[in-house]
């Protein structure tokens, strides 16, 4: 097995290819759509530093460096939204990651399988329902005057809560039903990574004397280190792209101080005067943040010695 | 094992690419021209409607339809246009100015003559729609309303029951709303139906009226009051402020439905609310004839009425001003035949395209067309292909605005004279219940003042007139939504932040032109 390790490593670039040339036929369609849609399209950017029109053409629209991008990051409107933006995902992405791994635990502890599998399917059912329809329910359940939510909130003492209409509640009503809808769903990679772990470490364990809490906090959660770090440093990439459909469903004007955010400003401002350069120079910025967040995540989880994407 | 993996795998990827290129239709063989048109909401089916099957015929064309929702309109045009799709006239069309620049719709001026096109040659011609010109060329066809059948729609039988008049000023109406809530023991039903986001501009109309502000119904940014030379925008307007201070009071009483600020689909909501009760009084379109033929069936118990215009005390009732519409049909620069697109807008302007897209087709829809617009309906044939709808869904925004009729522009000098002497289509059957010329005679209670500066557009001043309207709605819906004691504060940070959009210097690009063309 070693020598074959060291045949590996040592191949020349053309061997190995020839060695492998069935597996990399294999990749080939899946490579060819890679640079197709996502690679080549990358000239697109460019629409960013032009004044772009569809009918002109890249070749034909009038080149204007960084106006777009002076326009957008002089306007009170965007940057208002790019704050939002960060704080709202951000507290998805904190929330979000802390309670994924914290169902994934719980569940892995039950030991009545139709009670597990059972939760497990209550939990994940909400990611398949769009937001579309989510909104329309929430609409319902948190209408200020009509929902059920209210009226239980009223009954109980608490007094009525705008969920939808108030700046005060507004962000945390997206950050905690964006979990709720999704905590599920996240929980199933965890729960795969929580499966891998060696049973015997816990039988090791529990002969040494550690407690449930003590597996947990030396055995099970070493043992998810690594999905947690890929996972967290995936969705710390594209951090900036999330929210656009629940935002956009749940919001109204009362509310867009705290939860107007890039799409849906540039989606409000587009639907009066269409401009895909602005647009694109939108989605440039938020790209360029990603993929720096990404780069700078991705290097001190490998400078901690700890898994990393590349 | 790794081949077999690998071919089984190409094998499998490459089956549904042989289905789609192995199957398909045969190529087209020649015919009639296709003409694709993008109209938003249709909701008949266009390859078997009796309606365009006979356009179809009468054209010789072959018609394809492009739309979306009613919601999603705006997004689509915009689409379209600037993708270039292969469309070939598109309607309910903004910003012209911005299609023209960028190439996206042609001029019509070329293919029009007033002997072979006398609609669209005296639409485009008119005094009303010469700002609209760009380099001295008609660039889009303004879609032209009939009137105005849209009314502040009263559940009557409500009123009687608790025993009140008509509100005649705004404490009645007010003592109205608040009854029409108490008489729902679960506290659901509210008093005046509102949407909110852009249609804050709409749904506050009735109000703004009563307390003499004139507003209207396309575009608030756009909306000045002008006396004596004189034009001030009617958000910085004390008058304003109380018309959106007496919502603000409704709205903290329950009067206003609560969650006006996120609904976004006027008219469809507002009706809904009122066709199950959830409302008393609510702004819609054809409330005579649509909206009461359907209470009805829904309650059989229900009457209509209409809000009639008063003066909130102190204040002079003023009519919402300038056309209801301010969009367009154009012909892209797409379009492989645009002569005959051209073609088919003038069809659908002339009057037996307007009677065949109002009352449907000639000898199976209706017999007879007198003068006065009164046509023999078919009433078994009709109701089997559109159900209880008054007119063809197809009626408005295909040549014209909300049009139930026929504007003679050919029949007069000049197209204002025309739209003057404008011809509703209804059908003999209603013609008692006079409902629809009821419409268009109670919508110009509110409606009907001009605005001389409504077409004025100014392209290049895009950023700043995207910030007012965003200014606007926002401002309003957090004046009517204010909490109590906080009304005050609000219209105060809505005034600095018009200030801070530059509403000044907006109001002073229409001074200028005001001055230069108009005064």
């Amino acid at each position: 097995m070693p020598n074959q390790l060291r045949e590996i490593r040592h191949d020349p670039l053309g061997k190995h290819i020839r060695r492998y040339r069935y597996l990399y036929l294999m990749i080939l369609p899946a490579l060819a759509w890679l640079i197709i849609f996502r690679y080549l399209p990358i000239y697109g950017v460019t629409m960013a530093f032009q004044n772009f029109s569809l009918n002109k053409g890249f070749f034909g629209s009038p080149f204007v460096g960084l106006k777009h991008f002076q326009w957008l990051l002089s306007d009170p409107g965007f940057k208002r939204a790019f704050i939002n933006t960060w704080l709202i995902n951000v507290g998805k992405l904190a929330l979000g990651f802390t309670s994924t791994i914290a169902l994934a635990i719980l569940i892995n502890e039950m030991r009545h399988i139709l009670v597990k599998r059972s939760i497990q399917t209550i939990t994940y059912m909400p990611h398949f329902v769009s937001w579309v329809i989510m909104a329309g329910i929430f609409n319902s359940l948190f209408a200020y005057e009509t929902g059920a939510v209210s009226h239980l909130l009223e009954v109980i003492g608490l007094g009525k809560f705008d969920f939808l209409q108030d700046n005060r509640y507004f962000r945390v009503f997206v950050v905690v039903s964006h979990v709720w809808k999704e905590v599920g769903w996240g929980s199933i990679i965890y729960l795969a990574a929580i499966a891998a772990i060696n049973p015997e470490l816990y039988e090791a364990a529990w002969v040494d004397g550690a407690g449930r809490f003590r597996q947990l906090l030396y055995i099970t959660l070493p043992g998810i280190a690594s999905t947690m770090i890929i996972v967290f440093i995936l969705n710390l990439g594209s951090v900036l792209n999330w929210s656009f459909d629940q935002v956009y469903n749940l919001y109204s004007p009362l509310v867009y101080e705290t939860g107007d955010i890039m799409q849906t400003y540039i989606i409000r401002n587009l639907s009066h005067n269409p401009n895909f350069s602005r647009l694109a120079a939108a989605g440039f910025i938020r790209s360029f943040i990603g993929m720096t967040l990404l780069v700078v995540a991705n290097s001190l989880a490998r400078r901690w010695g700890r898994a990393s994407i590349y | 094992m790794k081949k077999a993996s690998l071919f089984m795998l190409l094998g499998m990827m490459l089956l549904p690419v042989l289905f789609v290129w192995g199957g398909g239709q045969p190529p087209a063989e020649e015919g009639p021209v296709t003409i694709t048109i993008y109209r938003g909401g249709i909701t008949i089916d266009p390859e078997t409607d009796p309606v365009v099957l006979e356009l179809e015929k009468r054209l010789n064309v072959d018609l394809k339809f492009v739309t979306a929702p009613w919601s999603e309109n705006r997004q689509k045009v915009n689409l379209i246009l600037s993708t270039g799709d292969d469309v070939d006239i598109v309607t309910t069309v903004d910003n012209i100015p911005k299609w023209q620049s960028e190439g996206a719709i042609i001029a019509l001026d070329e293919y029009i003559g007033e002997g072979s096109h006398p609609y669209i040659y005296k639409i485009t011609n008119s005094t009303t729609f010469t700002p609209l010109k760009i380099e001295g060329k008609a660039w889009a066809i303004p879609q032209v309303p009939l009137g105005v059948a849209w009314g502040t729609m009263v559940r009557q039988d409500w009123l009687d029951e608790l025993g009140m008049d008509p509100p005649q000023d705004e404490e009645q109406l007010y003592k109205a709303l608040k009854g029409f809530k108490e008489m729902d023991p679960s506290g659901q039903t509210t008093g005046f139906q509102f949407e909110g986001d852009r249609q804050i501009r709409r749904t506050t109309i009735p109000i703004m009226s009563i307390f003499g502000v004139p507003s209207s119904f396309w575009d608030q940014h756009v909306n000045f009051d002008i006396r004596g030379g004189k034009l001030t925008h009617i958000c910085t307007m004390d008058k304003t402020k109380a018309a959106l201070k007496y919502m603000n009071r409704l709205y903290n009483e329950g009067l206003i439905n609560h969650d006006f600020p996120s609904m976004n689909s006027f008219p469809q909501l507002t009706e809904k609310y009122i066709m199950t009760g959830k409302a008393g009084m609510g702004w819609v379109i054809n409330p005579f004839t649509s909206q009461a033929a359907r209470l009805k069936e829904i309650d059989p118990g229900s009457e209509v009425s209409l809000l009639q215009p008063f003066s909130a005390k102190g204040y002079e009732f003023r009519r919402a001003q300038g056309m209801m519409v301010q969009i367009y049909a154009v012909v892209t620069s797409k379009s492989k035949n645009p002569a005959k697109a051209i073609e088919c807008l003038e069809y659908f302007q002339s009057l037996a395209g307007r009677r065949l897209l109002v009352a449907g087709v000639e000898g199976v829809h209706w017999s007879s067309f007198s003068a006065e617009g009164i046509f023999e309906r078919n009433e078994a044939r009709w109701e089997q292909d559109y159900g209880k709808q008054l007119y063809h869904p197809l009626n408005f925004y295909l040549g014209q605005g909300n049009c139930e009729g026929y504007v003679p522009a050919k029949d007069y000098a000049t197209f204002e004279e025309a739209y003057a002497n404008a011809v509703p289509f209804v059908p003999a059957s209603k013609k008692d219940e006079a409902n629809v010329r009821l419409e268009y005679k109670e919508g110009a209670k509110w409606f009907g003042d001009p605005n001389p500066v409504q077409f004025v557009l100014f392209p290049e001043h895009n950023d700043l007139e995207n910030a007012v309207i965003d200014a606007i709605v926002i401002g309003w819906t957090k004046c009517i939504a204010a909490k109590p004691g906080e009304f005050e504060n609000t219209w105060e940070d809505h005034q600095a932040e018009l200030k801070r959009v530059g509403l000044d210097r907006w109001t002073a690009l229409y001074q200028d032109y005001y001055d230069k063309n108009i005064k």
